[in-house]
């Protein structure tokens, strides 16, 4: 910050108007349910979501068209991700998962319905970090491939690739864990028997 | 990846069940499909795990943050009449534990005083800033002091009314830990010169430090606390304060 430049840079600087404001504050479960995908921790992701509103609202000057808004907050969020989050990621395990649906609504405390949720979370949690990135942003968000090359600043060929191996692995993963949840359930089944 | 044969990668496939195909070109793969039942069943594989996920994420909401939204300056008479009978109260209570929480702050006996002048500083100011800090650095810190000193003294130059607030968190704390930080005399100094001029520390950053085994974590006394320092800034650029990283 150059001192003598204030305080009327400070007010020039500021005086973006205030539907813009809103919206990125406003954007905040839009931004949760992709970091929370991303760490897979509730209070991670929460910090993750304010630093994306403080920056967003700090450079909102840079924004050049209103409606790019939505992707330009991804992008500032995935680059605070990469530079101050991934550092602290958290070994995900299923009990923390299950703690966090706890918290998540009761329509979903249905236990085959919960069961199926966190196979596929677990199944995320376990994907290469470019790879979760990737698919959360085009299936939980719906964002298209030219914009999520725009917010992960990778050419389109290389959204087409990685989001091909992504889905690959999630789904096998997803397979995977629901087989060794039967196995799980015929055991102890077994056990109840004798 | 897979283990049919066709002309239509997997890249492809996850382009057309994602919509970004063109006419044409989903034309094509839809006459394949009904060539091709492995490619269907491929198809309908990829469109599950895409919904699995979908729907896996849909319940997820954000922890509820307590947002008070202040009324700023709505009426100045009432403000200072209201801050006058607090310092009456405040006085009159003062060997007792102190009664009165701020509305964002916790606050000791000692610094009630000067939150009830920053208080009436802010009702005035007409540039309201927030200096946030996260670096450990201290030629940052130092640079940080120097930024808020000059401002309030140009400002003050100028006869316009201003308020600021240093907030830190994270690694910024070191500014305000009593035995850690060097600057501890320069902001006792500051503090008392300026009353429009608060600094704060995020709580949570405090019990961060304290769960990490660091001990009880002692604050400079003339540091105010906030519940998240990163919460505490959202709301004050949400009532227009200006905003400025160090």
């Amino acid at each position: 910050m150059e001192s003598e430049e204030e305080p009327v840079e400070i007010i020039r600087l500021f005086s973006k108007s205030g539907t813009v404001r809103k919206r990125i504050v406003d954007s905040r479960e839009r931004l949760f349910r992709v970091a929370y995908s991303w760490c897979h921790d509730r209070y991670q992701a929460d910090d993750l979501c304010q630093e994306t509103i403080i920056t967003a609202l700090e450079k909102v000057d840079q924004l050049r068209a209103e409606d790019a808004l939505d992707a330009w907050m991804f992008r500032i969020m995935q680059n605070a991700y990469r530079k101050h989050f991934r550092k602290m990621k958290p070994q995900v395990d299923v009990e923390s998962l299950e703690d966090h649906m706890e918290e998540e609504a009761p329509a979903e405390r249905d236990i085959e319905r919960a069961e199926e949720i966190l196979q596929v979370r677990a199944g995320l949690a376990q994907l290469k970090e470019s790879q979760r990135m990737i698919i959360s942003l085009v299936d939980i968000e719906g964002v298209s491939y030219k914009e999520a090359a725009d917010i992960l600043e990778i050419p389109i060929g290389t959204v087409m690739s990685r989001l091909a191996r992504a889905r690959d692995a999630l789904s096998r993963h997803i397979q995977q864990d629901a087989g060794q949840h039967q196995q799980k359930r015929k055991r102890s089944h077994l056990k109840v028997m004798k | 990846m897979s283990d049919y044969e066709h002309e239509i990668s997997e890249e492809i496939l996850n382009a057309f069940i994602d919509g970004e195909l063109e006419s044409e070109e989903r034309i094509e793969i839809l006459s394949e499909l009904s060539k091709q039942p492995q490619m269907t069943q491929r198809v309908c594989e990829l469109i599950r795990t895409k919904e699995l996920l979908r729907s896996a994420y849909r319940t997820v909401t954000p922890p509820p943050r307590i947002i008070r939204h202040r009324s700023l300056s709505n009426n100045r008479r009432w403000g200072a009449l209201a801050a006058s009978l607090i310092v009456g109260v405040l006085l009159f209570h003062f060997s007792e534990q102190l009664p009165l929480q701020g509305p964002q702050y916790s606050v000791t006996q000692q610094q009630a005083i000067s939150q009830v002048a920053f208080q009436q500083a802010e009702e005035a100011a007409a540039l309201r800033i927030v200096f946030h800090l996260t670096s450990s650095n201290p030629l940052r810190m130092g640079k940080l002091l120097d930024d808020v000193d000059s401002l309030l003294e140009q400002t003050q130059q100028l006869s316009q009314a201003t308020v600021v607030e240093v907030i830190a968190n994270g690694d910024g704390m070191d500014l305000y830990r009593s035995g850690v930080t060097s600057f501890s005399e320069r902001i006792q100094e500051m503090s008392g010169d300026n009353s429009n001029l608060r600094f704060v520390a995020c709580q949570r950053t405090i019990d961060q430090l304290e769960s990490d085994g660091l001990g009880k974590v002692r604050l400079l006394p003339e540091v105010v606390r906030a519940g998240s320092g990163i919460s505490q800034i959202v709301q004050r650029q949400q009532q227009g304060w200006s905003y400025i990283q160090i």
